[in-house]
This record gives structure tokens, sequence and C-alpha cells, in this order.
């Protein structure tokens, strides 16, 4: 499978920019790739390259992750972060039972599992910046991140969202550094696009690689990709589904065989991310999309929420062949991803309705079935996704309509979790301030609808430090749904109760190197 | 009083009768209805002056209520057809004569809507509900008892009739009720039960065996397996709705669905077999969404309310 | 009724315009009422008493049914004018429920002095008929209710606000859903007594309404958080309370929340949350048809995306509902302004408030 095929097959995955349509996209203020040559979705093939670099040093500031704690140890999703103990200070810390119990060494057993070998948790990412950057990292500007205050206390074992300027980092790939920007503007989104993107990345990483005279390929590989692996994090936490892909990389590079060549094995290596992305992404989405069109009958109305890569090509494979169906796209804000899917479903002439996530208990009645996208597949049948998908699967049973959840097998992990909070993704909140859904609403409206304090026309980043003082906003990502609201799992290798979740995965990992990393 | 013990020496001896037309089975509604009559006739009033009012007042109340009765399924009509629209399918089980009316009623205010029945067996009124209701123009459908759960996730509506209201806001009617309305909160799909207020009855059942305790379900009574209905030059003809089609089952002659040679007779020298057969169930007031009658709409709730205004 | 002094129709319109004045108010109103200028249903319901009261006490009447009659058919064509707002026909149903108590407190007196029995009071049938009977001192006696009624709905707030510190505890996170002025009302109550506590304020798109009552709220001194809606059940699982909005109470103890109303109160039933109805029993409304399209309000897709982007997307159509029905089972008090009832209590509220025979305003 050559480059092309794989960039094509990316820019397909690739979502939100606003470059595709015409005025469906979000204006993001700030962005640094807003200004860039009308390119389709994500990059194609050749552009994972140096050229980009020149507007990355010059971009505006961008938004990059900071660790909200001090240097901790293995706590994982335990310790509360510094930023804690100073609204543990304040009178009200409404979650300080919650918290509190988190801090006990042996930690609450719904966390656990972050602590689990080869995930990038939550402790390792407080880890990081300060092993990794050094000394320059104590140096860098780290102003206007979020006030303390503006935190969540509920999400606060969690990093919090906050704008740095950006450094160059010499020692970094450049496709490595352009991939972090736009990561951390949105630009590619989904656990598909950005796994694979991640992947071939980390492929240019390898093929440039250099072996050091008198170091082990093996060992000095894996200690090149670290940074990188890390910057990557720091643009946007990682998913679950890329956690997967990052632990199998490592695992494949340490089981290299000491015998081979640096060229062999940079080959191998080479090879076998083609391979992954290739099978265990690409072609596991079109088998899912396949299976589940199948089950796709004339005269259904199949209800999707948001974007997800598999659904929409199940859509479209299902339109393909000859079936007539009718879709009802639900949307949410902040990031309104319906909107791409619903102009692609559009494209392929397929009869479709769409609302807001606050409509679907209106529809749900007349729904004949449910098709939600998956970030990651959890051990206990649990589904993370993104926010609001718990709500419409917990809408479908209520009318007992089922609930499909398409899956590749790559997103299956060993985490278990039973609530949206343990683990879970801060966004920028500011994405909360932007203007509703579309511009119905008059100026004078959105200005009376506008949470600052009589300061229009301000800047997004510092739209959040101008809210009122007991004003807070909460942007989650994702949200977990409980295995009862699941009816049925669809994975490229066929289909399976949310309950036979773990038996799979015991397959599979069979296959994989078990390796214990701790990051 | 004296009129008052005339009056009750008739009521009993008239339920006895009802049980003896009816087969054995005193059913709950004509009880209630007759006591009802009883209380609302015989009210006590200290003012009247003497007897020939009295008399008088009694037997134009007398009038009066069996006046209300008639209309009152014409009221109920009125009340619940606002809840059957366009495009529905409305799922009722058996026969009732009130729901016949409902329905008949949202036909006539130009209403596109389905129906489906279940055969209600073992007498089969189901059908003959069918009938009626075609005659009145309204495409029907007539499903096995025990085809309801298979088909309530099309169903948008369940409206059944009652042959009693309990106190707790339950219904007491046909034998398959209960596991209809069971199905129908399942599947969220409102319960809507029409009867006539003077099916109102103090009892308060707390389980099925309780029902029984002061209902004479007739248990006892037997049970024979379906026969056809129709039967033409030797080979039985059965209709039966499945799928999307209607489609014919021929059966051999011998008479039964149960196979070409396979015969059951109600006769002597039939394999001896135990089985019960109750009259009707008691459906909980949780299963029912809002009960139409003459005297409004109700919630379960505030059956308990009606009932002690009725019977005071 | 028998005896109509008010005509139907457009000639309503011509029999009001003897009086100027009121005709002018009635005018007013209507034309508000079908532009939908009047903001909330509090200001609706006291601009109906406002302009029924003018009415009542402008036209000449004599008898009960025909004071009924004026009032039913003025407040026919204020309903017509506004079906989907409910409080209208709340406001009218009362004022004819009002009348008929009035009449029968004064006939009852009238009869007990004239030493007659009270035998056929009782019986329905007869019931009708009584209201021809002319009784004295009904005008005032109507008069005064109805500026009861009208105090009532002035204290509708602190009535319920009373409530406020008995249904918050102390560190306690209540979820709310877009804006409503009760429930702000009721939280910044609690605020102002000292009660440290916290809200999540789901945005409501897409109006976003939830941010106007997040900022209100805040500005009061109370800490707020607002989410999207898409993040109202993974915060579920923190919520102590969910605090509905009610745009009008159903019959059967259900109730019209603003769009996304639903979804939180079935995600807190889920996860074994309380949900507390805050409303004004003004909101009560006689009406027993419940399911999503009842009383629901298709608004323009306007809100939901921009029309210049829809010409790229032939195949799509947009949905853009106004409210949700919450069945009674999803919710489990109502906070109202004459104290908490259970779902099950409405049934009986209504019988308090309105007349069986009003249902229809014909």
């Amino acid at each position: 499978m050559g480059d092309d095929e794989l960039s094509t097959s990316l820019s397909e995955m690739s979502l939100t920019g606003s470059r595709s349509l015409g005025g469906i996209g979000d204006d993001r203020p700030g962005s640094a790739l807003s200004s860039s040559p009308a390119s389709p979705g994500f990059v194609g093939k050749g552009t994972l390259r140096p050229k980009h670099k020149q507007q990355q040093s010059g971009a505006s500031p961008t938004r990059v992750r900071k660790s909200s704690s001090p240097k901790s140890g293995k706590g994982g999703g335990g310790k509360a972060s510094g930023g804690v103990k100073e609204d543990r200070n304040r009178g009200r810390d409404v979650s300080s039972g919650t918290t509190t119990s988190r801090n006990t060494p042996g930690g609450s057993s719904r966390c656990e599992s972050e602590r689990t070998q080869g995930h990038f948790s939550a402790g390792a990412k407080r880890q990081g910046p300060q092993s990794h950057r050094g000394a320059r990292a104590e140096s860098e500007d780290w102003g206007r991140h979020q006030a303390p205050s503006k935190m969540i206390h509920l999400f606060s074992h969690l990093p919090q969202y906050s704008k740095r300027s950006t450094q160059s980092k010499s020692d970094l790939h450049p496709a490595i550094e352009t991939l972090g920007l736009l990561y951390a503007d949105g630009s590619v989104r989904g656990s598909n696009a950005r796994t694979a993107a991640m992947l071939l990345a980390f492929k240019e990483v390898v093929r440039e690689y250099q072996l050091p005279p008198g170091e082990v390929l093996r060992l000095d590989l894996d200690k090149a990709l670290k940074p990188h692996i890390q910057y990557l994090i720091n643009c946007r936490p990682h998913s679950i589904a890329m956690g997967n892909a990052i632990k199998w990389l490592r695992g494949r590079i340490h089981s290299l065989d000491p015998e081979a060549g640096p060229a062999e094995a940079k080959e191998s290596i080479v090879e076998a991310i083609d391979a992954y992305v290739e099978e265990r992404i690409t072609f596991a989405a079109k088998t899912l999309a396949e299976v589940t069109a199948n089950k796709i009958s004339d005269g259904d109305v199949v209800l999707v929420y948001g974007r997800s890569y598999s659904v929409e090509l199940t859509l479209l494979r299902a339109k393909a062949q000859g079936k007539k169906f009718r879709v009802l796209v639900v949307d949410s804000r902040p990031l309104l991803e319906g909107r791409r899917l619903l102009a692609s479903l559009s494209r392929a002439s397929i009869p479709s309705t769409y609302l807001n996530l606050n409509a679907v208990s209106y529809v749900m009645r007349g729904v004949s079935k449910v098709l939600l996208g998956v970030a990651a597949m959890l051990s206990n049948g649990a589904v993370i996704s993104r926010a609001g998908t718990a709500v419409v699967a917990m809408l479908a049973r209520r009318f007992n309509i089922p609930a499909i959840f398409c899956c590749e097998t790559y997103k299956f992990s060993d985490k278990v979790q039973l609530d949206s909070i343990c683990w879970n993704e801060v966004g920028d909140p500011a994405e909360l301030l932007r203007p509703a859904g579309g511009r119905g609403a008059t100026r004078q409206v959105e200005q009376a609808h506008s949470l600052q304090e009589d300061k229009p026309g301000i800047a997004a980043s510092e739209l959040t430090a101008s809210l009122p003082q007991r004003l807070k906003l909460l942007n989650i990502r994702y949200d977990l749904t409980p295995m009862k609201y699941v009816s049925l799992v669809i994975t490229e290798v066929g289909m399976i109760p949310p309950t036979s979740v773990p038996v799979l995965l015991r397959e599979s990992s069979k296959d994989d190197v078990n390796v214990n990393f701790e990051f | 009083m004296g009129i008052q013990n005339d009056l009750k020496a008739a009521t009993s001896e008239l339920i006895e009768y009802e049980r003896r037309i009816s087969g054995g089975r005193a059913s709950i509604s004509f009880r209630a209805c007759v006591e009802l009559f009883f209380r609302y006739a015989t009210r006590e009033n200290d003012d009247v002056p003497d007897f020939e009012t009295l008399n008088k007042l009694f037997i134009a109340r007398g009038h009066h209520f069996v006046a209300n009765a008639l209309k009152s399924r014409l009221g109920i009509a009125e009340l619940g057809h606002s809840f059957v629209q366009d495009g529905m399918m409305i799922l009722t089980h058996g026969r009732s004569e009130v729901v016949t009316g409902v329905l008949i009623r949202a036909a006539q205010s130009n209403k596109n809507f389905t129906v489906m029945v279940t055969e209600g067996r073992p007498e089969g009124s189901g059908f003959k509900a069918a009938e009626r209701l075609t005659e009145a123009g309204i495409p029907v459908t007539v499903i096995l008892d025990s085809a309801a759960a298979y088909f309530m996730e099309r169903v948008d509506i369940v409206l059944l009739g009652a042959e009693g209201v309990v106190e707790s806001g339950g219904i007491v009617n046909k034998i398959g009720t209960c596991q209809l309305a069971m199905v129908a909160k399942l599947y969220n799909k409102p319960l809507y039960v029409a009867a006539e207020s003077y099916k109102f009855a103090r009892l308060y059942p707390l389980t099925q065996a309780d029902l029984e305790d002061n209902v004479d379900n007739d248990v006892e009574k037997p049970l024979f397996p379906p026969l056809l209905t129709g039967m033409e030059g030797g080979t039985a003809t059965v209709k039966v709705e499945e799928g999307e089609g209607r489609h014919t089952q021929e059966r051999g002659s011998s008479g039964t669905l149960l196979g070409r040679n396979t015969v059951f007779d109600s006769g002597p020298g039939v394999a001896a077999m135990t089985t019960k057969n109750p009259s009707c169930d008691y459906t909980p007031a949780q299963y029912i969404s809002l009960l139409f009658t003459d005297l409004g709409i109700l919630t379960p709730a505030a059956v308990s309310d009606e009932l002690i205004k009725l019977y005071q | 009724m028998k005896s109509s002094v008010a005509p139907s129709g457009k000639d309503l319109d011509a029999w009001l315009s003897t009086w100027p004045h009121v005709h002018g108010q009635y005018r007013s109103l209507i034309t508000s009422l079908q532009r939908r200028k009047v903001a909330g249903s509090l200001p609706c319901a006291k601009m109906t008493i406002e302009l029924l009261k003018a009415v009542m006490g402008t036209c000449r009447w004599t008898t009960a049914a025909e004071l009924m009659s004026v009032v039913k058919r003025v407040g026919k064509a204020l309903v017509d004018a506004q079906p989907l707002q409910l409080v209208v026909g709340n406001v009218v149903r009362r004022i004819l429920f009002i009348i008929r108590e009035e009449h029968k407190t004064k006939l009852r007196e009238v009869r007990a002095r004239e030493g007659g029995s009270t035998a056929s009071l009782s019986d329905d049938g007869e019931a009708g008929n009584e209201l021809e009977a002319s009784v004295p001192g009904l005008r005032t006696g109507v008069m005064e209710a109805i500026g009861e009624l009208q105090l009532e709905l002035d204290n509708v707030y602190n009535e319920i606000c009373e409530l406020a510190l008995e249904h918050i505890h102390a560190n306690e996170v209540i979820l709310t859903v877009g804006r409503s002025k009760t429930v702000e009302t009721f939280l910044r109550e609690a605020a102002e007594r000292r009660r440290a506590f916290e809200v999540i304020v789901a945005e409501s798109a897409p109006d976003i309404a939830g941010r106007e009552m997040a900022k209100s709220l805040a500005a009061a001194g109370i800490e707020t958080t607002v989410i999207s809606d898409s993040a109202v059940y993974a915060i579920m699982a923190r919520v102590n309370q969910v605090l509905l909005p009610c745009r009008a109470l159903i019959a059967n103890g259900g109730l019209i929340a603003p769009c996304g109303g639903h979804m939180a109160a079935l995600a807190a039933k889920e996860l074994s949350v309380p949900v507390v109805c805050v409303t004004g029993l003004f909101k009560l409304s006689p009406v027993y048809r419940h399911d999503q399209d009842a009383f629901n309000d298709l608004r323009s897709p306007s809100a939901l995306i921009e029309y210049a982007d829809t010409q790229l997307l032939p195949e799509a159509d947009f949905l853009n509902p106004a409210y949700d029905y919450v069945p009674p089972e999803l919710v489990d008090l109502y906070i109202t302004n004459t104290g908490g009832h259970q779902t099950f209590y409405l049934y009986r509220l209504l019988g308090e408030y309105y007349h069986h025979d009003d249902s229809s305003l014909d």
C-alpha cells in the first residue's frame, strides 16, 4: 500500500477544517492554518514536509497542553493537582469528597486502570514536561494559562486546557511538529484520523532516523521517539486508541531482531507501520462499514451523532448497495461535527435531516436504528465516544431502539471505567463561547447572549479571562456510554455483544507482544 | 329503610340471574353497575316531606341513571378520540363496545389509522370486534393473543375496555389484558382504558389470587383447543396474518389446527388433561396511562377519589 | 349557554368596540399574543386577567350564565390568538371556575335565607340551569375573587421562593437546563440566604438560553458552570438534583419543558438523581394530550444553520422543535406556589382550579 493511497484515505478520514465547504465550518479564531491555501481536509501526500515549517514558526499562539500539577510520582489519576490545592483552601470545595478519595495511595478503584502498563496515563503526562524538557521548561513563557479559579473541581485530576506560545523545537521532526499543530487547532480530529496521521508521521521519523555509533537500535530508536510522542501529547492529549497504537509501535521496536542491521530494521518498522495503518485502521473501517451496511434495510430511519468515520463509510456503503433509507444527523455544540457529515451525505444524495442533540427526544420515536462511533471500547463493555453519545444511546434505549456501535479492534482497551469523569479530556472552554450554530440570531441577540462583561469583539484567547468571576465553562470532549445502552458492537472481525469485548481483546492481544511500558 | 331492603333483595336476585344466563360468571361490571344504581337511587334525603315525593325522586333518579349510562359511551368517545392521531397503529384486546365507539368516533373525524386486535381466546371475541370495525371502514388486523409482544414495537397506543375499574386505579378485564399491559409498559407505549363510570367497583385486589377471592373468575371452566371458523368441502381454512401479507393455511379435515392426524374433541374418551381458564385478570394501575370515563379523563390516581364520590 | 350576551368571532370585535378603552386593550393583547411579543408566561397571565377584568367590569350582565358566556367568548379569541401559550386558557378557565363558585355560594346563601330545600342542588343534571338564576352580590363577589387571583399571581415567585432553603442543602450541585425566571429566582433566594451550592447550567442549544441564565446566576454570586448539552449525561453522576423549568404542566402530571428537558430528566432518572420542577400553578393546564407533538412548536431552522449553507445541501432538511414533553414518571417533585406536590396529586389540584365543563371554550 503506497503512500499515495494512504494519504488519500487519510484525507477522507480527516474532519473539520474550514476549507472544504464554504460557509459550513466554524471560524476558529487564531487558527494557525486558517490562512493556508485551500487543501482538501488533511494534508495529502508530500505535505508532511518542511515547507510547512515556515507557517509554524510564524504561527500565532497555538494551544499546547500544560500539565497542571508538579511532578507527581506514579500517582496515575490518584493525585490531586496543584491547582486543586488552591481551591481546597477556599471555603467551598464542592467535590472535595470525591477528590480526597482519589488522593489515597490505593486510589479509587475506578481510576486504577490509568496506572496499567503501557498506557500514557495522566500521571505519565504530568511527568513528561519536567523530565523531558528539563531546564528549558522552566524558562518558557507559561503565561496566559487557565486561571486556577476557573478550573472545574470535578476535572481537576485531569490536565487543564491552557494556551501557551509554542517554541520551535529543533530536535523534533517537522512532520511531528506539523501534526502537533493540526492536533492543537482541531484540524485533525477523530480517532482514526489522528491515529493514522500519527503513525504515518512516526514512519517519517523512523525513516530519517540515523543510528548513532555505539548505540543499540532498539533502545535508541525508542528513546528518539519519546520526545515526539510527548510533543504530540502536549499539543493535545492522545486518545486511548492512539495510546494502543503507540504501545504497539514501541512493542514492535522492542522486539526487533537484534541481529538485523539498521537499514533492515528500519525498513521492517516502516513496513509494520504501513501494515498496521492499512489493516487495522483503513481496511478495518471498510470491512466494518460493509458489515454494518448489511444491517441497514430499506425504509430504515437511521440516527447518527456527530461524525464518525466508520459510520459515514457505512451510510455511503449502504447507499451504494442501493438501499433506500433516511438519516437523522444529530449535532451538538461546540464542535458541530455533524455538519460535515451532513454535507457528505448530501453529496451522496442520501435524504437526511439535521437536528440538535436536544431535539432527539422529539424524533426518537420514529427511528429504526442508531449508529454511533467509538473512540475507545473498554473492557467492561462501556464505550468512550464523543460527548453526547451517551445521551443518544440512553434515549435509544428508552424507546427500545437498537444502538449499534462501530468500532475497529485497535480501539479496544483493557481499561475499565464506570463514569465519564475518571478519564476525559478537557477542551478549550472558549469554544463554548463561540457564536451559536447558525447566524440566525441577530447580532444584538448574540451580544445579549454573550457571557462577557460588556467587552464585544474580544480575542478568543482572552474570552475566558473576561468572564464574570463566578462563572466557569466546562468543555469535555468525551463521555462514557454504559454497557446497558449498547445493543451491538460491530468490528471488522464480526458482530459481538458488549459483554464479549474482553474476550475479543484477549484473543487479539495474544498476537501482540506483551510488554510492560511505563512512560 | 324498607325500600332499600327491597332493592337489595332485588339486586342479589338480579346478580344471580345474570350469573345463570351468562354461563356461570357474575361479571364484575354488572355487579358494580347494580351496586351503583342502588346507591345512587336510594341516597338519603332528610328534607323530603313525604313518601310519595321520595318515591318519585327515586324513580326519576333511576331513569336518569339509565339515560346517563347510555349517553356515557358517547361522552367517552368524545374524550378519547383526540388521543388517536393520524398514522397511528392502535392495539386493542378482544371486544369492547366502548373502545369500538372511540375508534369509530375517531374515524368519523377523518383520521387515518390502523387497528390491531388480538383474537381474544377462548371465545374469539376479537374477530367480532374486527368485523364491527371493518364495517366502519377502519383497517383492522387480527393477531394471536400471544403475538402482542411481537407486534408491540409497531404499535403507537394501546386502547382497552374494562369490565371493572378498581380502587387502586387498576382494571379487571378479559384475561390477557395484564400481559398486554406489561409488554406495552416495557415498550413505553401509552395504555388507555375506556370505561363507563358505572363499572367502578369497590374492590382492591392485591394480586391475581386476591382477585379470585373477590370475583368469580370461573377458573375451572373447560379450555378447548382453537377451532376453525370455517369449513369448505372438507378442507378447513383459517386466515392468519403473518408478515406482510395475508395467507391462507389449509389444514386437514380432522378439524383442528394441530395437525392432520391429531384429533381433540370434547367428547368422552379424550385424554384427561388439567386446564385452568380464568375469565379475567387484574391489571395494576402502574401500567395504565389514562382512563377515559364519562366523569372525564382520569389518571389512575384519581380513580380512588372518584370512587369515594360515587359511593357516598 | 342559552343566553349569550356576547357574539362570537368577528362580531366580538365589533361588540367590544362599544367600549373603546377595553377594545383597545383587547386588540393590543391579541396582537401581542399573535406576534409572540409577550415575554414569559406570568406577564401573559397577568395581562389576560387585566383584560378580562376590564371586560367583566364594563359590559352589562345580570346572571352568571351571561357573564360566563362573555368570558368564554373573549377567552376563546385570546386562546385562538396563540394556542401554544397555554397560560391564557388556564387563566380564562380559572375565572370561569371562580364565577361558578361565587355563584354557587351566593345561591346557597339566598336559598338558606329563603329556607328552601337544598336537595336539588346536588343533582348534576340540573346544575346547568342554576347558572341562569340571578343572584345579588355576584358582581362584587366575582370582582373580589378576581382581585385575589391577581394577588396570587403577583406573589407566585415569593411563595415559591419560601421553599428554596428547604430544598437546597449545603454544597449541593444542581443542574438546570436553559433559562427560566422561576428557577433563577429560586436559586437566587437560596444564595441570598447564604446557602452555599453550585449550579451547572446546560446551555440549551440552539438558542443557548442557558448562557443568559448562567450570567445572572454568577452575578448573584452563585458558583456557576456552563456546559454543553452533550455533557449532560457525563456530568449527571455528580449532580445532586436537577431543577427543571416548565412551560406548562399537563393534567396527567407531566410537563412541557424547553427542548432538552426530557433528555436531562431521563439521564437523572437513570442515575437516580431527583428531578424537581419549579413552577407556578398558573401553568397547570387541564389538557390531557401528552406526546411530543402536543403543544410543540417547530421553530425556524435558521438557528441551527445559516440559510446560505443549506444551498449546498439539497437532500437535507432541518428540524428545530421548541419543547419537550417530560412524562410524569421522570419527575419526582413539583415545587409550586402552593407548596410541594407529587405528580400524582396534580389531578386533584385541577379540580380545585378548573371545572370539567369548561374544558372546551366553545
